[in-house]
């Protein structure tokens, strides 16, 4: 299982959890669950392609950052995405580096539910055996 | 499940005392419920709440209204007031959405006008006042042009051509809190809602036409002086706030805070209340950013009423003065004010926090304007689009017990989640259009998220707040069509 939503958490948000056999593979699936909430992300088109960076001082840090630039995207720029190509390295802080499929909303969208912002409620990321794992709550 | 030690203090008061749980509670935190409400209140809103009353500077007691929910960090549905000179301010005891906030205005069109032009209306207004994910409002601002916004908020309007002089008055803080300085405020934060002025946004966010139903007036002379004189009488709800600019200013304070927290040495128990004294650098810069997000919402609501204006002149052919498209009120429910309330008997100046929760002033109030000092200042209770809404006006007992404030809405029961597994949205329209509701979205599964049956009874919220003496009824209201984000 990749991500799935939790049903008895923050009634008026969204929360979710998500799995990885690495940490990409973690960030990624976290980043389809936040635009799954947003848009059939299925049958979005990948038109428009975004790479950009973000930085953290430790994992947890890290995807706040890298989850806040893609809500951030979709107000800024009406950019919605479906693929992901994530790689990490560590210079002194955690270096992300994103690049971004997707498109911009138009009025063919399937669009379901806006995203306000990562919430640090509940906000959790860990590594329990070989399997990376965490719990975002979102705010809607 | 109610904690046991919760106490009963009166009909519709329960307390948690400051030893619940061996925290590090400074208040204890106080519930206005009645049996059933506080028996059905989630556990999260107990532990949310006492986490609050941890917090440096906070008087008399953390509170959760009636509609109270588990929120993150702090509850939906609560208020806690600090100290101005000695307390905290916490962008987690607002919400991400400053200013989320409620507005009515009013017609003289009787449901007998509008019924036979509903959907064209509503289509019209789907049109015309841009909702859901991505959406971008009809104006093209400058920075510059955006920064007058942050400044001025509704007033900006004013001048723009998008409110009525007399619009003014009736917006909590005249549309415009005066700390606002958009030097405190992050280019991505600008750039993040520079295109969404005059949109509603989704989620829970909608533009619903009422009715006044004659059954439900309480008070006519009160009803009256807002413009409400007759049953079936057509009026205009619209609930949203600051949109992603204000969601970006929170998010970028709140990581400045929990740095903070270990410079001013100041520990919480759930990071989504990160806070910094209200007095310091951080708290200033914070509250400075807040009143530009807070005053982006009052001019974002405004250009979203001077849209419906235009609508019913349109579909109706005469002039939005013609119809009498007078506000009732605008009012904030996501937001920290300085205030000053009775403290131990010594009048004090507090940063007020409320979170899903509206502040309710009662007559004679300084704060209020000219119109409302014998009525108390309108408070707007959304309910959900299948159930109906609330008029209502702030009394003495708010201030006495609640630091000016009452309820927000219906308060959620149901995760969006299962509320979205129970419901399937497409049959839901189905099923309200029968009842004479007509939903216009571009999400179904948002409509079904936001179902009747996932929030409390309404009724049984109001009554509770005029129970305990915050706010009184003044006419309840019935939807017969809803935008939904």
């Amino acid at each position: 299982m990749n991500y799935r939503f939790l049903e008895d958490v923050a009634i008026a948000d969204i929360a979710f959890e998500a799995f990885g056999r690495t940490i990409e593979m973690l960030f990624r699936n976290c980043a389809i669950a936040t635009e799954a909430v947003q848009c059939d992300v299925k049958n979005l088109k990948k038109k428009i392609t975004k790479e950009f960076e973000v930085k953290g001082k430790n994992e947890k840090e890290l995807l706040y950052n890298f989850l806040e630039e893609l809500i951030y995207y979709k107000d800024a720029e009406g950019l919605l995405f479906s693929s992901f190509k994530i790689s990490i390295v560590k210079k002194g802080e955690l270096h992300l580096n994103a690049v971004c499929k997707g498109q911009e909303v138009n009025s063919k969208t399937r669009v379901f539910t806006d995203v306000k912002a990562v919430t640090h409620h509940m906000f959790e990321l860990s590594k329990k055996e070989k399997q990376w794992y965490a719990r975002v709550v979102l705010d809607i | 499940m109610v904690p046991s030690e919760l106490k009963k203090i009166s009909d519709v008061v329960w307390e948690l005392p400051r030893h619940w749980k061996g925290k590090d509670m400074l208040v204890p935190a106080r519930f206005i419920a009645n049996d059933a409400l506080i028996k059905n209140m989630d556990d999260g809103v107990f532990e949310q709440a006492t986490n609050a009353a941890c917090l440096p500077g906070i008087v008399e007691h953390a509170l959760c209204m009636p509609d109270a929910h588990w929120g993150y960090g702090f509850p939906v549905g609560g208020v806690a007031a600090f100290d101005a000179e000695s307390g905290i301010i916490s962008p987690g005891a607002i919400g991400f959405d400053i200013n989320c906030g409620m507005s009515l205005q009013v017609t003289n069109l009787t449901a007998k006008d509008v019924m036979p032009k509903i959907k064209e209306l509503m289509d019209l207004l789907f049109k015309r006042v841009p909702s859901g994910v991505g959406s971008k409002g009809f104006l093209s601002l400058s920075q510059q042009d955006f920064k007058r916004v942050m400044l001025e908020g509704a007033k900006w309007c004013v001048r723009n051509g998008y409110a009525w002089d007399e619009d003014l008055e009736r917006i909590e803080a005249n549309g415009r809190i005066q700390q606002a300085d958009p030097s405190c405020v992050t280019d991505k934060a600008i750039s993040r809602g520079i295109n969404q002025l005059g949109t509603l946004g989704s989620g829970n966010h909608y533009l619903e036409v009422q009715l006044a139903k004659s059954s439900m007036i309480f008070d006519t002379r009160i009803a009256k002086k807002f413009g409400i004189i007759h049953g079936d009488q057509v009026v205009i709800m619209v609930h949203c706030g600051s949109r992603g600019f204000g969601h970006q200013v929170a998010t970028d304070n709140i990581k400045e805070f929990i740095e903070a927290m270990k410079v001013y040495k100041i520990k919480v128990n759930d990071r989504e209340l990160a806070c910094a004294p209200f007095n310091s650098k951080e708290g200033q810069k914070y509250y400075k950013a807040m009143a530009c997000a807070a005053n982006s919402a009052f001019a974002n609501r405004q250009i979203i009423r001077h849209r419906i204006r235009e609508c019913f002149a349109e579909i109706f052919k005469t002039s939005a003065e013609k119809l009498g498209m007078h506000l009732v009120y605008d009012v904030a429910h996501n937001i920290a004010k300085i205030e000053e309330h009775v403290v131990n008997g010594k009048k004090t100046s507090l940063i007020v926090h409320r979170k899903g929760a509206t502040r309710a002033f009662p007559p004679g109030h300084p704060e209020l304007a000219n119109i409302f000092q014998s009525t108390g200042q309108p408070v707007i209770i959304g309910g959900s689009m299948e159930t109906g809404s609330y008029l209502l006006v702030g009394t003495e007992g708010s201030m006495k017990n609640t630091f000016g404030s009452t309820a927000h809405g219906s308060g959620r029961t149901m995760s969006r989640t299962k509320a979205k597994n129970l419901v399937k949205g497409e049959k839901l329209l189905k099923s309200m259009l029968e009842r004479g509701i007509y939903v216009k979205t571009g999400s179904y599964s948002g409509v079904a998220e936001e179902a009747g049956m996932a929030y409390k009874n309404i009724s049984e919220v109001v009554d509770t707040t005029e129970k305990a003496g915050i706010s009184k009824k003044i006419v309840g209201l019935v939807p017969i069509g809803n935008i939904k984000g």
